[in-house]
């Protein structure tokens, strides 16, 4: 019972998806049978295992906000407003500019409903989020001032690729607003699925289909001109070799990423020039 | 030696709108205009997009000027109430996101937000938006819930309108699986649906729209003057708003007027109903634009 | 329109319940008031003008903050509802400018529900502001009017009326009564309905006026002569 809501009846729950035979029997649908990946085998989006899907990139769709993005990739789109450097509402003296970071997935986004308040799951994201980006925002530079970053998933395919996604945007809309930044911030997720395979930028069927006991996600956040990075999540079942690779090939991906960032940047200058 | 004359004070436009805006806006409105360039009665360019959201059982972009609404249908099963065992439910509720405007804080949903969702859950139920008693799958035993959820990416002043509009055509493009009760198990199952095969298949049924309801809300200030569809800036400046929600037959759903001067029922109303009217059909030729294609 | 058919309360269509007004009886606020229309009753208290939060100050103006709790339960998205259209109406009507940086609180409480709650809460708001002595541009009367299947006017209905009803329509006046200063109508109505449904509670809103001015008279009434006693 939420009172700043309106409210639909006390329990309601998702429906059980299944298949009715001629003879009454229920077959309750499985998930996506597994599937062994190599290098040569395309997968159900006929992408091969190194590939991401494609980007779409546009900055300052929300007027109010200083700053704003839209990053989609296929059925994974993310909207990012930032909004500062604006003042400190606690009355205490900070050299440095606070960034703060929320993250939210709209109730429609994943296969299953969200609830529409801010669960733990998004609050953790979000301090990772402004950890990512932190390193490369200026923050000295706005003392006693706060610069907030509110990101929306607008739908979600593929958990981990939503939240590089989110990175990605948050970084564009950073820039958008103008904010003294050392590098651009650009994100790479990666599922490890099984001995040999890295599939980059895995969609939500290809999660499903390789829960966590035997494969692994890993995340890297990079400042692609400085070759540092700036965050690394790492989840599941993953030795050493297999990270190493799977950093390697995130790190590829960030630099073909930051092609894209940096050529949708360059081009909306030259626009806005002309104009 | 000529001592430089002190230069004359020059005052920016975006400065005079911060410090007056009553007075800016009085100088728009005396040559017959608004500061976006749009005449009185113009609405702003209004674009609607349908099902663009896979996971959702029905969705709709809409975008109006600078307002932007998302809005997604998701569906679960509940029991009906002992009073009206074939009656589903719908839920509204709209979320003005930080992301959309520098007054609304992260955190609880605003006083407006919650205004606004309370407007629509009061026209699906008394507004007769649409016949509850289709989303029974079992009567006395399980319906079906829809969850509306609008969220607002872009915020700029009216957001009935948008939110309206977002709720009625994502209804209009809902489709829920066919849903199966066995007995012995007491079990509800549904079919199950692949994005790819949405389209005119049997294991889906469209959702009807009895009444499809559109809102046109309009500002009135000092003077007389009527602006429709205000922007963030203009609600802020006028004296009184005004909102009606009309279906397409032209019969009132809703009238919402309040503010610092009386004006219901003056020729400022009636003048509001006509141009209401005016928006309704404009509205179903975008709808009928943004349907998808058979 | 028939306007002679009896209603299950013995009323006319277009009667309004009987009426009762208690100014001051609370002592803990600045001004308080109950305002009832037979089975309905919403009480109100008024705080202020009173210090108020730096983050909420108004340089030119008053801030006015209005709370609403209903009888039962907790408050809920139809109580901000309320809260919206009531801190509205009384920012226009309220002489905000005469307190810059300061707060007035407007406390409404539902202490009996029996249909036509808001109405009553803009009467108990009005009068519990007079009763504070809060400078007033004009007062605020409000009644409700309901359609019923039939397409008769009911005024000031009942619950059961309500949820009967095809629409339900509120409105506030100013002592005026040109126009309203705040209208809610919902349901499925014509503009004919419409108008007619203002035309009746601009002329029933008189009596609410009238009313109240007659309970400020007996209460300064009864002042003056404890006055004299002492």
């Amino acid at each position: 019972m939420d009172r700043r809501r309106v409210n639909g009846p006390e329990l309601s729950v998702a429906p059980l998806v299944a298949t009715v035979d001629a003879e009454g029997a229920v077959n309750f649908v499985q998930e996506t049978p597994k599937q062994a990946f190599t290098p040569d085998t395309k997968r159900q989006d006929g992408r091969s295992a190194g590939d991401i899907r494609p980007i779409y990139l546009r900055a300052g769709l929300v007027n109010q906000a200083s700053g704003s993005a839209y990053f989609e990739q296929k059925n994974t789109r993310v909207t990012c407003g930032v909004y500062g450097p604006r003042q400190n509402k606690k009355a205490q003296f900070n050299e440095l500019a606070r960034l703060e970071c929320e993250i939210k997935f709209t109730p429609s986004s994943c296969e299953k409903r969200r609830a529409l308040h801010r669960d733990p799951e998004e609050k953790e994201l979000a301090n990772f989020i402004a950890q990512a980006l932190s390193p490369a925002v200026k923050l000295d530079r706005y003392p006693k001032s706060t610069i907030s970053v509110y990101i929306s998933v607008i739908q979600c395919d593929g958990w981990w690729s939503a939240v590089a996604a989110a990175i990605t945007c948050a970084s564009v809309a950073l820039i958008d607003a103008g904010i003294d930044m050392i590098d651009s911030v650009v994100a790479a997720s990666t599922l490890v699925a099984n001995p040999s395979t890295v599939l980059m930028d895995a969609s939500q069927s290809e999660e499903d289909a390789h829960p966590h006991i035997d494969a692994g996600v890993l995340l890297v956040a990079e400042l692609p001109t400085f070759k540092s990075i700036t965050h690394v999540v790492q989840m599941g079942k993953l030795d050493i070799n297999q990270t190493t690779k799977a950093t390697e090939a995130c790190l590829e991906v960030c630099a073909k990423i930051h092609g894209v960032v940096n050529h949708y940047l360059r081009e909306s200058v030259i626009q806005q020039a002309e104009i | 030696m000529s001592s430089s004359a002190p230069s004359p004070f020059v005052l920016s436009a975006a400065a005079f709108e911060k410090i007056a805006p009553e007075e800016y806006y009085k100088r728009f409105t005396s040559q017959k205009i608004r500061p976006d360039a749009r005449r009185f009665p113009a609405f702003r360019q209004t674009s609607v997009q349908i099902n663009s959201i896979s996971t959702a059982y029905g969705s709709s972009v809409v975008r109006q000027g600078n307002n932007m609404v998302i809005c997604g249908i998701k569906g679960e099963v509940a029991e009906p109430k002992f009073a009206t065992p074939k009656q589903g439910y719908v839920v509204p509720n709209l979320e003005l996101s930080p992301i959309c405007s520098a007054d609304f804080a992260p955190g609880a949903p605003s006083e407006l937000a919650q205004t606004i969702s309370h407007r629509l859950d009061q026209l699906v139920r008394t507004g007769h938006l649409l016949d509850l008693e289709q989303l029974c799958i079992v009567e006395g035993a399980a319906v079906w819930t829809l969850y509306v959820d609008i969220t607002c990416l872009a915020f700029d002043g009216n957001i009935l309108d948008a939110a309206l509009l977002a709720l009625t055509t994502a209804l209009q493009n809902t489709k829920l699986p066919r849903a199966t009760f066995h007995e012995e198990t007491s079990l509800i199952t549904v079919e199950p649906t692949s994005p790819s095969t949405q389209s005119a298949d049997s294991a889906t049924v469209a959702l009807t729209v009895a009444r499809p309801l559109f809102a046109a809300s309009f500002a009135c200030l000092p003077d007389g003057v009527i602006l429709a569809d205000p922007n963030a800036t203009e609600e802020k400046v006028a004296e009184t708003l005004v909102s009606i929600v009309l279906d397409t037959s032209g019969q009132l759903a809703h009238v919402w007027s309040h503010g610092k001067t009386a004006v219901a029922n003056s020729p400022t109303i009636q003048a509001c109903i006509e141009q209401a009217r005016q928006r309704v059909s404009e509205l179903q030729n975008i709808i009928q634009l943004a349907a998808p294609k058979a | 329109m028939t306007t002679t058919s009896i209603r299950p309360d013995g009323r006319q269509a277009d009667q309004i319940r009987p009426l009762e007004i208690v100014q001051g009886l609370l002592h803990r606020p600045d001004g308080s008031a109950q305002f009832a229309l037979d089975k309905t009753s919403t009480l109100a208290a008024v705080y202020g003008p009173m210090e108020i939060k730096i983050r909420d100050e108004k340089v030119d103006r008053a801030t006015i903050e209005v709370n609403y709790k209903p009888l039962t339960g907790q408050s809920g998205v139809r109580d901000r509802w309320v809260e919206f259209n009531v801190r509205r109406t009384f920012e226009g009507v309220v002489l905000t400018a005469l307190h810059p940086n300061t707060l007035i609180r407007i406390e409404l409480q539902e202490s009996r529900v029996h249909g036509s709650e808001i109405s009553a809460a803009f009467n108990a708001a009005t009068m519990a502001l007079m009763d504070a002595g809060v400078p007033m541009r004009t007062i605020v009367g409000s009644v409700s009017c309901a359609i019923d299947d039939q397409g008769t006017l009911l005024l000031d209905p009942t619950e059961h009326e309500i949820e009967t009803a095809t629409s339900f329509h509120i409105f506030a006046f100013d002592s005026e009564m040109q126009g309203a200063l705040f209208n809610d109508s919902i349901g499925s109505f014509t503009p004919e309905q419409y108008n007619a449904c203002h035309e009746i509670c601009r002329k029933s809103v008189s009596k609410i006026f009238s009313f109240m001015r007659t309970a400020v008279e007996k209460k300064l009434l009864t002042q003056v002569q404890q006055l004299q006693k002492e």
